[in-house]
C-alpha cells in the first residue's frame, strides 16, 4: 500500500535532539542520510511495518506517536513500547537480519522517514559511535522491558495505570499533561482490558487527578498520580 | 560477605560450552588474555553473584549451574526475568550501558562461574568486531525474549504460563528435571507460591507432570504444549 510520501524533512533540520543519527554522525554522514531516506506521512491506525515482514530500514520519527505490539494470548495486542519523536523503530530486525518481531502501528498521526537498509548497515560498519548508540537504545529497552514485566506481574492495575499516565504524558512533548492514546491502546500499554482502564479512569477523574475531554486525557494532579503509582513499592 | 569457594582454574578453550559461547570468536592470543585475567568460582543454591544497585565489575560466565536474575517488584515481590544456564553471559549489560545493575543474580543450583573482569571485556568489544557482534545477537535475542514474556503476563492466563515455563526450564537442563523452588518457579511466571502449588497438583493429577520432593519431571511433553498453547 503506497504510502502518503511527505516533504522531505532533512536531518540536520529535524527538531528532535533525541536522535541517534543526529547525535552521532558527521555532516557529511547526516547528508547521505538526508539524501537517501524517503518520508512519509501515516494516519492514525496505519502500520509501519508487520509482525513477520522484512526489515526494510530504519525507521526514524519526526513527529507523532507509534506503537509497537505483540500478538498475546486470546487474540488480545500487548503494546511493548510507544516510540515518539526522535525514536528508532525496527532497528533490532535490522541488527539481527531477521523478520520483524512485532508490528509497528501509528497511534496518532505521525511523520516517519525510512532510512533503507543498506545506508543503515553502512553507518554501523562506518560510524563506531552510532553502532554503540544504537547498542545503548537496545540495552535500554530491555531494561524497560523488564521493568515493565515486573510491574505488569504484581503492581496493581491502579498503580500502573497511574504510571502508565506519567510516562504517556512526559513523551507527548507537544502538548504537557495531556495524552491522547484510544481506551484500548491504553489498555494494551498497562496490559489489562478496555473495562478495567475506563473504570479505573472514571475513578482517577472523580478523585480530581485528571480530566477527560472526549479522547484527549488531561493530568491535573501529577503529584497525586506519582504517589498511586509509587504506593504499592 | 563470606568467600566464595575457590574454584580450579577452568582455562576457556577446554570450556564444556566453548562451541556455544562467545569464547569461538577470540584470537588466541584474546582467549589467553581472558584465561590469565579471569577469575572462577564455585557458588552454592543461594548465593548471589551481584546485588541490584552494585556496581559492574566484569562479566560472569556461567560454566555450570543456573542463576536466576531477578528484580524487584511491588510490594516487596521478586520477578525473575530470566534463568541463566551453562554457556550464558550475565552482567554484560550494565557494563555496556556503564550503569549500576538493575537487578540481581541469585545461584538457583550449585554454580560454575568466570568472572572476567571490565578492562578485560571492554577491550574485547573494541577490538574483536565479531565477538562484539555476538554479543550484540544475544542483547537481541534477550529482548525478544523479554517482550514475549510481557506479553504472556498480561494475558495468557496463568496455567499457560506455567505449562510454557515448565517446558521452557526443562530444555536447558541435562537431565529435563526441574529443580526450581516453588517461590522461583512462581516469580518467574509472575504468580504467586500459591497458585503455582495448586496449578502443579492439577498437573500432576492430569498426569502430564511427576513431582519428587523438589524436582518436577515431565511427562506428557505433548499435553503441556496443548495447555500452553490453548490460549492462543
Amino acid at each position: 500500500m503506497k504510502k502518503a510520501t511527505t516533504d522531505n524533512l532533512f536531518c540536520d533540520k529535524c527538531k528532535s535532539n533525541t536522535c541517534s543519527i543526529i547525535k552521532s554522525c558527521t555532516p557529511e554522514q547526516i547528508d547521505n542520510v538526508s539524501t537517501n531516506k524517503s518520508c512519509s506521512s501515516y494516519k492514525r491506525g496505519e502500520a509501519l511495518f508487520h509482525e513477520g515482514g522484512m526489515p526494510l530500514g530504519l525507521f526514524c520519527i519526526n513527529s507523532g506517536s507509534v506503537k509497537i505490539i505483540k500478538q498475546a494470548s486470546g487474540g488480545k495486542e500487548q503494546i511493548v513500547r510507544i516510540a515518539t519523536k526522535g525514536d528508532m523503530v525496527g532497528y533490532r530486525s535490522l541488527l539481527m537480519k531477521q523478520r520483524y518481531t512485532a508490528t509497528a502501528i501509528a497511534s496518532e498521526d505521525s511523520k516517519v522517514c525510512l532510512i533503507p537498509r543498506e545506508e543503515f548497515y553502512k553507518l554501523t560498519l562506518e560510524n563506531h559511535k552510532f553502532y554503540d548508540a544504537v547498542i545503548q537504545k537496545l540495552c535500554e529497552e530491555l531494561e524497560d522491558s523488564h521493568t515493565k514485566i515486573a510491574d505488569i506481574a504484581y503492581k496493581p492495575v491502579r498503580g500502573r495505570l497511574a504510571e502508565a499516565l506519567l510516562l504517556l504524558s512526559q513523551t507527548n512533548s507537544d502538548i504537557k499533561n495531556e495524552i491522547n492514546l484510544t481506551r484500548d491502546d491504553l489498555a494494551s500499554f498497562v496490559g489489562t482490558v478496555k473495562e478495567t482502564t475506563i473504570r479505573i479512569l472514571a475513578e482517577f477523574k472523580d478523585e480530581g487527578l485528571i480530566v477527560l475531554d472526549k479522547r484527549t486525557i488531561k493530568l491535573i494532579n501529577v503529584a497525586g498520580l506519582e504517589r498511586i503509582s509509587n504506593i504499592y513499592d | 560477605m563470606k568467600k566464595n569457594h575457590q574454584q580450579d582454574h577452568i582455562f576457556c578453550e577446554k570450556c564444556r560450552n566453548v562451541n556455544s559461547s562467545l569464547i569461538k570468536f577470540c584470537t588466541q592470543q584474546q582467549v589467553e588474555n581472558v584465561n590469565y585475567a579471569k577469575t572462577c568460582s564455585a557458588y552454592k543454591r543461594g548465593d548471589v553473584l551481584f546485588h541490584e544497585g552494585g556496581l559492574p565489575l566484569g562479566i560472569f560466565c556461567l560454566n555450570s549451574g543456573s542463576v536466576k536474575i531477578v528484580k524487584s517488584a511491588s510490594g516487596g515481590k521478586e520477578q525473575i526475568v530470566r534463568i541463566a544456564t551453562s554457556g550464558d553471559i550475565i552482567g554484560y549489560r550494565s557494563l555496556l550501558m556503564r550503569q549500576r545493575y538493575s537487578a540481581s543474580a541469585i545461584a538457583t543450583e550449585d554454580c560454575k562461574v568466570c568472572l572476567i573482569p571490565r578492562e578485560e571485556f571492554m577491550k574485547l568489544t573494541t577490538e574483536n568486531p565479531k565477538f562484539y557482534d555476538a554479543l550484540i545477537e544475544r542483547l537481541c535475542k534477550e529482548l525478544e525474549d523479554s517482550q514475549n514474556k510481557m506479553a504472556d503476563i498480561a494475558y495468557k492466563p496463568v496455567r499457560g504460563r506455567l505449562a510454557e515455563a515448565l517446558l521452557l526450564l526443562s530444555q536447558s537442563n541435562e537431565n529435563g528435571l526441574i529443580n526450581l523452588t516453588r517461590e522461583d518457579l512462581a516469580s518467574f511466571i509472575g504468580t504467586v507460591k500459591e497458585t503455582t502449588i495448586r496449578l502443579l497438583s492439577e498437573f500432576k493429577e492430569e498426569e502430564l507432570i511427576e513431582i519428587d520432593r523438589r524436582s518436577i519431571r515431565l511427562l506428557n511433553v505433548a499435553g503441556l504444549e496443548k495447555v500452553s498453547n490453548i490460549y492462543d
